[in-house]
């Protein structure tokens, strides 16, 4: 008896390393462009070209690469503008967001239905279609070269109230009824319940618009003219331009500029799925 | 449905006022743009220049411009290597030369990038100046953005003709007459491994037309002198080169020069050019099916220049601007690699002629004609013998003509890359007929040809995969037509 139990243990200790084994060699596999990119980013450029070419490891590892891009390209000035982007869009997206999708969830009232069908529309269209319509917009405003003008087209998006209304309808309808008989208006349900039980879905939104953010490349370069305005992407496709930009040099870049990235979506992985499968099986 | 009916159409309409935005500014200010009327005349000295000098230090595009000074913003698709060089060797030293001018550079992104920003963009919040690619310079002749260079040519009694090498008139010229004025000379070709074609007994010299191409690459691979024998940097651009380079025109109405392109010739066997691009593309076609092509796709500086520099790789097709990536790839081996002036596309071609690459300065009208002085100021300092010598040795470009390569400081740079002589005395031994198609959309014109070989070595038959490049170039040309003409 103690001998199956024995066996039966061993079994499933076996088999949870091999589980185990498994997870640790797809997840090499996946981050294996990252550990590339590091690697890679410590070759000199006649050991990356030429000598050490297939090798993963340097054989003469160097900071050089590094202390070129920071001399050449101010990758802190492009850190920080990508910083205010993200606080910017995501305070406002979280703040309007959840607003609109709180009136669109319990709110009745005429052509609710249609103003969101409209909302939908504007996610179907692709960023690319509206940039210049966007950059017109803003040059006359006279906004170019800011950062509220480099924000405000994504102060508020149909991705961010799809997202909170399919969160807020996984509320339970009894608990605004119970609020509303105690006497806790909409303002105080919404702040006081409905906000904070939504905090995964809220994380998840930042999340995405970080992501979001942090990629954008087209509109940025729109709408700045001056190198102390520009963002992280821009700096990489500054790196990588012309024929004579170095792999070495952008793939320094690259790997101090994935550092944030990297960090934001480790800290916030588990709200980003949480979130965006909240809503997908109601109760 | 009533309810479902009203939501279709806000839909509708809403897409249509998002679309309907994205409409382009129209032209009004009288200026023809049309090629057929030769290059638009203006007179380039009726300005105020007291009236555009800055009364206080003034913050332009992040930089403090002193007081005094005309201002006058560039955009330019450099990167950091090179625009570092653009600062030093030139921006620099103008701006410390006079009081007049000051040069204000700024990134903007790759050439499409900037021309989609320079075309969204108010006037008065355009740059004075400049530069962009060669194969592009049909979409400044055709956008009505700039004023032609020859103007200020014609205006300047100070300007010294610099004899510009002949392909440089054919490709920013029209009639002779300068749209753009070139800043850096390139040529497509091939840069190859020095070992290889020893070991394989080949003179890399006598590859001249896709029929030695082939040849080469056969006798390469099967040899085992390197396991693949060509490999071509991911563009249509090579495939144009080829074909000018063999004397036949791409596009209609002159290729480009008198008026807008509304069909290319890829197709158009009136002179035997369709049988040329046939041929041309199954030579490719055999070149992979039989294992001499290293993987269409492949980037430039991570996989193609390292496999030339290892002998993996015998020939590299692109431009001789990549040298300093090849010199790197190369390490200690610094006579281990040269290259060859593009070859034809038809043995019995034409065959005199050079399309040049490389980059051009262009004057921009942002309605601000003392600005546009500056920059005309600017290409004539910069267009300088010892301003482009320096920049030709930092950059690997070649002179752009006879003065700045006589000079002995360009002479000295030639010894220590002789191979660089061998393009110099091929372009110059080199007729003016070849010119890239003056096309608006070379943004899609160019890939077309990518995307063909692509289909081409996925198993399409040549002529579908001609077809399909023929159609989608000229719904781009029907396209770009009917939203900017007329």
């Amino acid at each position: 008896m103690s001998k199956k139990i024995n066996s039966g243990f061993s079994k499933r200790k076996a088999k949870r390393i091999v589980a185990y084994l498994l997870k640790v060699v797809l997840g090499l596999a996946i981050i294996s462009p990252v550990i590339v990119c590091l690697s890679f980013a410590f070759k000199p450029p006649t050991e990356l070209m030429g000598t050490g070419y297939g090798k993963l490891f340097p054989d003469n590892p160097t900071w050089e690469n590094f202390k070129w891009v920071i001399t050449e390209v101010p990758v802190l000035t492009y850190l920080k503008n990508t910083m205010i982007q993200c606080a910017m869009v995501i305070c406002s997206q979280l703040a309007l967001c959840s607003a609109a999708a709180y009136a669109l969830t319990f709110f009745d009232f005429k052509g609710k239905n249609l103003l969101f069908t409209i909302i939908l529309t504007s996610m179907m269209i692709p960023g690319d279609v509206v940039v210049i319509s966007n950059y017109i917009q803003i040059q006359q405003w006279h906004l170019t070269n800011t950062h509220f003008g480099m924000a405000v087209p994504y102060f508020v998006g149909g991705m961010g109230i799809f997202l909170m209304r399919q969160f807020y309808l996984t509320l339970p309808r009894d608990l605004k009824d119970a609020a509303d008989i105690d006497g806790c208006g909409d303002m105080g349900f919404f702040f006081r319940i409905a906000v904070p039980l939504s905090v995964p879905s809220l994380a998840s939104l930042a999340i995405y618009e970080f992501i979001a953010i942090y990629n954008r490349y087209f509109w940025p370069l729109l709408v700045t003219s001056s190198d102390s305005m520009r963002t992280v992407q821009i700096g990489m496709a500054m790196l990588n331009s012309g024929e004579s930009g170095k792999p070495s040099y952008v793939l320094a870049g690259a790997a101090m500029c994935i550092i944030p990235a990297v960090i934001v979506f480790i800290v916030g992985q588990k709200y980003l799925i949480r979130g965006m499968t909240a809503g997908a099986v109601k109760g | 449905m009533k309810k479902k009916l009203f939501s279709l159409l806000a839909m509708l309409l809403s897409l249509v006022m998002i679309l309907s935005a994205c409409g382009g500014k129209t032209d009004d200010d009288g200026k023809t743009d049309d090629p057929n009327s030769g290059l638009p005349k203006v007179d380039v000295t009726d300005y105020d220049e007291e009236a555009a000098k800055l009364t206080a230090d003034t913050e332009i595009d992040g930089v403090m411009v002193p007081a005094g000074r005309i201002p006058v913003r560039y955009w330019c698709p450099h990167g950091t290597g090179t625009s570092k060089n653009l600062d030093e060797i030139a921006i620099n030293k103008f701006n410390e030369s006079q009081d007049k001018y000051y040069v204000i550079r700024t990134y903007q992104g790759g050439y499409y990038d900037q021309l989609a920003k320079l075309q969204a963009t108010e006037q008065a919040d355009l740059p004075a100046l400049v530069n962009s690619s060669s194969e592009t310079v049909g979409s400044y002749l055709h956008s009505g953005l700039i004023v032609p260079v020859q103007n200020y040519i014609d205006a300047d009694s100070t300007y010294v003709d610099p004899k510009l090498y002949g392909n440089l008139v054919a490709t920013y010229g029209l009639n002779g007459e300068l749209i753009g004025h070139p800043m850096s000379l390139s040529l497509s070709g091939f840069f190859y491994n020095v070992d290889v074609f020893e070991k394989a007994g080949i003179d890399p010299f006598s590859i001249v037309s896709m029929d030695d191409v082939y040849a080469a690459c056969e006798k390469i691979c099967k040899g085992g002198f390197a396991k693949y024998g060509i490999a071509e940097e991911h563009s249509g651009i090579w495939a144009n080169y080829a074909f000018h380079r063999a004397g036949y025109y791409t596009v209609d109405n002159n290729n480009g020069m008198d008026g807008l392109p509304t069909k290319c010739l890829y197709d158009d066997n009136t002179n035997g050019f369709a049988d040329v691009v046939t041929k041309y593309y199954t030579h490719w076609k055999n070149i992979s099916d039989n294992g001499y092509l290293y993987p269409f796709g492949s980037k430039m500086k991570e996989d193609l220049i390292p496999a030339l520099g290892r002998g993996e790789l015998a020939m590299l097709v692109t431009t001789n601007s990549y040298q300093a990536n090849v010199i790197d790839a190369f390490g200690d081996n610094t006579d281990g690699f040269g290259f060859v002036p593009m070859f034809s596309a038809d043995a019995n071609g034409k065959n005199s002629g050079y399309c040049s690459s490389g980059q051009g300065l262009f004057v921009i009208d942002n309605g601000n004609k003392a600005a546009q002085m500056g920059a005309w100021e600017f290409i004539k300092f910069f267009s300088a013998p010892d301003i482009q010598v320096e920049w030709d040795k930092k950059t690997g470009y070649l002179p752009l003509s006879e003065a700045i390569y006589d000079s002995d400081a360009y002479q000295a740079y030639l010894k220590d890359y002789p191979y660089v002589q061998k393009i110099i005395d091929a372009m110059k031994g080199a007729d003016l007929s070849a010119f890239y198609a003056f096309t608006a959309t070379n943004n899609t014109y160019s890939p077309a040809g990518a995307t063909a070989l692509e289909e081409i070595f996925n198993g399409t038959p040549v002529a579908d995969a001609i077809a399909t490049m023929v159609s989608t170039i000229n719904e781009d040309f029907e396209l770009y037509n009917a939203t900017n003409v007329g």
